[in-house]
């Protein structure tokens, strides 16, 4: 299902995270730690981020993360490409992932505005699990006015929890159709 | 002959208008008396063009409906009257009904009426078509109500617009309403039944009732003005009591009345006045349920002795102390949950409360797999933000199994349109929670089975096996089957390793692969008659009047096997004088019942086709008389003694909280973003 959304709009970024899973590399976590080109993890200062990330052949990114104290967001940011959407109906993602406990990860696409950002957040929210789990959601671009048609610059961010949690990404695409 | 029309109206002149000329255009009525009950601003009528007298006559400020109808009472110049509500229509059948009384001797006289919870279909609400059927009134033309079938037609709605009273009745019998707020037409409708010597039925529908629920009519008001009615209700009970006794089938009807209202009332009753009424509740007993009248009911109906006496019990909210639980029921089918069961939903009085918002809910609860697809974002907020655990109380196999498809496994994840949702499963097959120990859950959700399996095993009791051998051979039919046709193959759905089989199209093809004489199929996929769903009377009753001593077997099978998965197919067979067909592993709960294996047939592991062949060759010998007679006295053990039922509800009192509680304790751990 995921092979069957037309992506060249975002295609830097799936070539990007496809690339994710096709090599193996780990790291510890931190503030501010990035995974690949145009992917970051951004946290709260406050919560002293520490544990690894890990990309292994056929996932994207297994995060394993210890929040030693309180602080308000974790977020996994993709950068995007389309900072006009011209024609475009809508802007999605489709996913799979896997959590050892139910872990859930709200996503929401960032778009720069003069004053800062604004953010976007899909309808549903991301539930991973033991089993393998699907995600696919859209938002309606003239729908939505957290979504500008025009922005300096755009992210896909996955909003992940704030306490001690394990999760896995085995595919990530982005699509604006 | 002369009949008057008497409403009280309170701030509904757009009604009274409409009723008005309504009446007009009937050109039945002599009079019609308006009582004006504190209308703001008072009520004025142009009687220029009407064709007859209007007396028009006001409470300065409102005193209630009781009140304005003993006015509109003493304002009556005619012989015959017709209480009416503003809010409601004339049936259009009032005039044919008004002629056929002509000359007619009568003390009142009792009509149907279309109710508008009825989603305008028509027709009385179920309870009161059951009662209609069971006294047996079904003709048009008024006919006299035979003195057996008054307790039935005195439990109806005590309305007091469905019924034509002579005037002078209330005279002779110093008859009125009760000077109270609500319930005022208790004390008319009772002592009227009571009192008169001839009640003419009629099916003529002279009424259209509309119910806005939960609107602002006074019979939605949740308020402690309600307890009030317990001093009219004792005093009806009293001059029952003194004029026929506590044996006397319609005292025994009104104490019925009143457990069935006291239930009503129970479950509209604030929080805060639920204590005053048990204290009401309580008092009324310790006043009336003295021994002899206990003995009467034991005797007559021991159901409902064992009903009443629950009311007199102490809320276990208050033998407890903590909070009841608040749950959510959402969805289509939140009526099919132990909570939602009228025989049902007393047991956790103020141990569990329903609440309408799910973010105020301790817990959220939906009774079908299907429903769960469609959680709303309140639903999907509350346990996103808020870790309220959602479960699906489920108590139906059949949906686990055809709708949800992983039945074995406690927790499911479903989509919705907020995301998914992870919902722990509750249901015969993973939680203990129907694990009966005498009586299955099915049969307590409706106290029908229990009135009727008494009956019939205690009539079937004391018949002998030769009695039985002499009865079978004259039964018209071999094996009647009353269930659903289902054919389609996605019904046979197994999952061993839970003993779960879907049989629903395992038993049609068994139904249509026994082609030998006396094969009956019956019900609307088969035969093109009504449903039992859509049935407005008892379905129950229905297929017991139909089926006892009908067929010598009758085809019991479930529509899901599960061991502890157990309806009244069975039980209903048996309660008809038939073998039951059914289908069972060794594992099935329903061998603990112990009965003698001779005295049904067990088609477990069979195809329809060996199945129909087993039954065809069934022996009807002096052994399989002898099981049935002996099982025919077990099931009396079973069913007869209230002991059973009482404890098996007492375990659902105590169980389903504790279910809940664990729930409430441990949600599934749920990591989520700040």
């Amino acid at each position: 299902m995921l092979n069957k959304f037309s992506s060249n709009s975002e295609k830097r970024v799936n070539d990007a995270l496809a690339m994710l899973r096709e090599r193996t590399q780990e790291g510890d976590l931190s503030d501010h730690v990035k995974i690949a080109k145009d992917i970051y993890l951004n946290a709260d200062p406050n919560l002293g981020l520490g544990g690894r990330f890990q990309s292994t052949i056929g996932d994207i990114v297994t995060i394993d993360a210890q929040t030693p104290s309180n602080g308000y967001w974790i977020g996994l940011h993709i950068k995007l490409s389309s900072r006009d959407f011209g024609d475009a109906g809508v802007i999605g993602f489709a996913s799979r992932g896997h959590a050892p406990e139910y872990t859930i990860v709200n996503p929401c696409i960032r778009s720069g505005t003069t004053d800062g950002f604004v953010d976007c957040f899909f309808d549903k929210h991301m539930l991973l699990h033991a089993d393998s789990a699907r995600y696919v959601d859209a938002v309606s671009i003239e729908d939505r006015d957290e979504l500008p048609a025009k922005a300096p610059w755009r992210e896909l961010i996955l909003f992940l929890p704030t306490k001690d949690f394990q999760l896995t990404l085995t595919d990530l695409r982005v699509f604006v159709v | 002959m002369k009949l008057a029309l008497a409403i009280p109206t309170h701030n509904d002149h757009a009604g009274l208008e409409r009723l008005l000329r309504q009446a007009a255009d009937m050109e039945i009525f002599e009079q019609v008396v308006v009582v004006d009950d504190g209308s703001t601003p008072p009520v004025e009528i142009d009687a220029t063009n009407l064709p007859f007298q209007v007396k028009l006559v006001r409470h300065d400020e409102a005193q209630g409906p009781g009140a304005a109808r003993i006015r509109a009472m003493s304002e009556v110049d005619t012989s015959h009257l017709l209480f009416f509500d503003s809010d409601d229509l004339l049936g259009s059948d009032l005039v044919s009904l008004w002629q056929m009384l002509q000359d007619r001797e009568f003390d009142f006289c009792l009509f149907r009426h279309d109710d508008s919870r009825n989603g305008g279909f028509g027709g009385q609400m179920p309870e009161d078509e059951a009662l209609w059927q069971r006294a047996g009134c079904d003709t048009t033309e008024p006919e006299l109500v035979a003195s057996s079938a008054v307790p039935f037609l005195a439990r109806t709605a005590n309305y007091p617009w469905n019924k034509i009273y002579r005037l002078d009745f209330f005279r002779e019998h110093k008859l009125s309403f009760s000077d109270i707020l609500m319930h005022e037409d208790m004390e008319l409708h009772w002592k009227g039944f009571l009192n008169a010597d001839r009640i003419l039925a009629s099916t003529l529908v002279g009424a259209q009732h509309f119910v806005v629920e939960d609107g602002t009519r006074l019979t939605n008001r949740r308020n402690i003005a309600r307890l009030r009615a317990f001093g009219p209700m004792q005093q009806i009970y009293q001059d029952l009591r003194d004029a026929i006794g506590p044996r006397d089938a319609l005292t025994i009807a009104y104490l019925r009345f009143l457990d069935g209202l006291w239930h009503w009332i129970d479950g509209v009753t604030d929080t805060a006045h639920k204590e005053l009424l048990q204290a009401h509740k309580r008092l009324f007993l310790r006043a009336c349920l003295d021994d002899e009248q206990q003995n009467a009911l034991l005797d007559c109906d021991p159901v409902l002795a064992e009903s009443l006496k629950a009311h007199q019990l102490t809320a276990p909210h208050l033998q407890v102390n903590r909070a009841p639980i608040k749950v959510h029921l959402s969805g289509h089918h939140a009526k099919r949950t132990p909570l939602s069961y009228a025989a049902l939903a007393p047991l956790f009085e103020n141990q569990i409360v329903q609440v309408s918002d799910p973010v105020a809910a301790d817990v959220i609860a939906f009774a079908h797999n299907m429903d769960l697809q469609d959680a709303n974002l309140d639903v999907v907020s509350a346990w996103r933000d808020l870790q309220r655990p959602v479960i699906l109380l489920s108590e139906e196999p059949f949906w686990d199994t055809i709708w949800g498809a992983r039945p074995l496994d406690p927790v499911i994840v479903t989509d919705t349109s907020f995301g998914a949702l992870p919902v722990r499963q509750i249901s015969h097959q993973t939680s203990d929670l129907f694990r009966f120990d005498k009586i299955p859950y099915y049969l307590l959700t409706n106290h029908r089975f229990a009135r009727a399996y008494q009956r019939h095993f205690q009539r079937n009791a004391t018949r002998s096996a030769l009695e039985w051998q002499e009865d079978f051979a004259k039964r018209p039919a071999s094996i009647s089957y009353m269930f659903e046709r289902r054919p389609e193959p996605y019904h046979w759905v197994t999952w061993p390793e839970g003993d779960l089989i879907g049989l629903c199209s395992w038993r049609t093809e068994l139904a249509e692969a026994c082609r030998f004489k006396g094969v009956e199929r019956l019900g609307r996929s088969w035969d093109g008659r009504e449903s039992r769903l859509t049935l407005g009377y008892d379905w129950h009753m229905d297929k017991l009047t139909q089926l006892d001593g009908h067929a010598r077997m009758i085809g019991a099978v479930e529509n899901t096997h599960q061991p502890q998965y157990i309806t009244e197919k069975f039980f209903d067979a048996f309660a008809c004088g038939a073998m039951p067909v059914y289908y069972a592993s060794p594992q099935h709960r329903i061998h603990d019942f112990g009965l003698p294996q001779e005295s049904w047939v067990n088609l477990y592991g069979l195809t329809p086709e060996e199945g129909a062949e087993k039954i065809a060759q069934h022996e009807w010998n002096a052994t399989f008389f002898e099981a049935f007679r002996e099982a025919q006295n077990q099931l009396y053990r079973l069913f007869g003694t209230m002991d059973h039922w009482r404890a098996e509800r007492a375990r659902w009192a105590k169980k389903l909280p504790e279910v809940l509680e664990r729930e409430i304790a441990n949600p599934d751990r749920v990591k989520r973003p700040a």
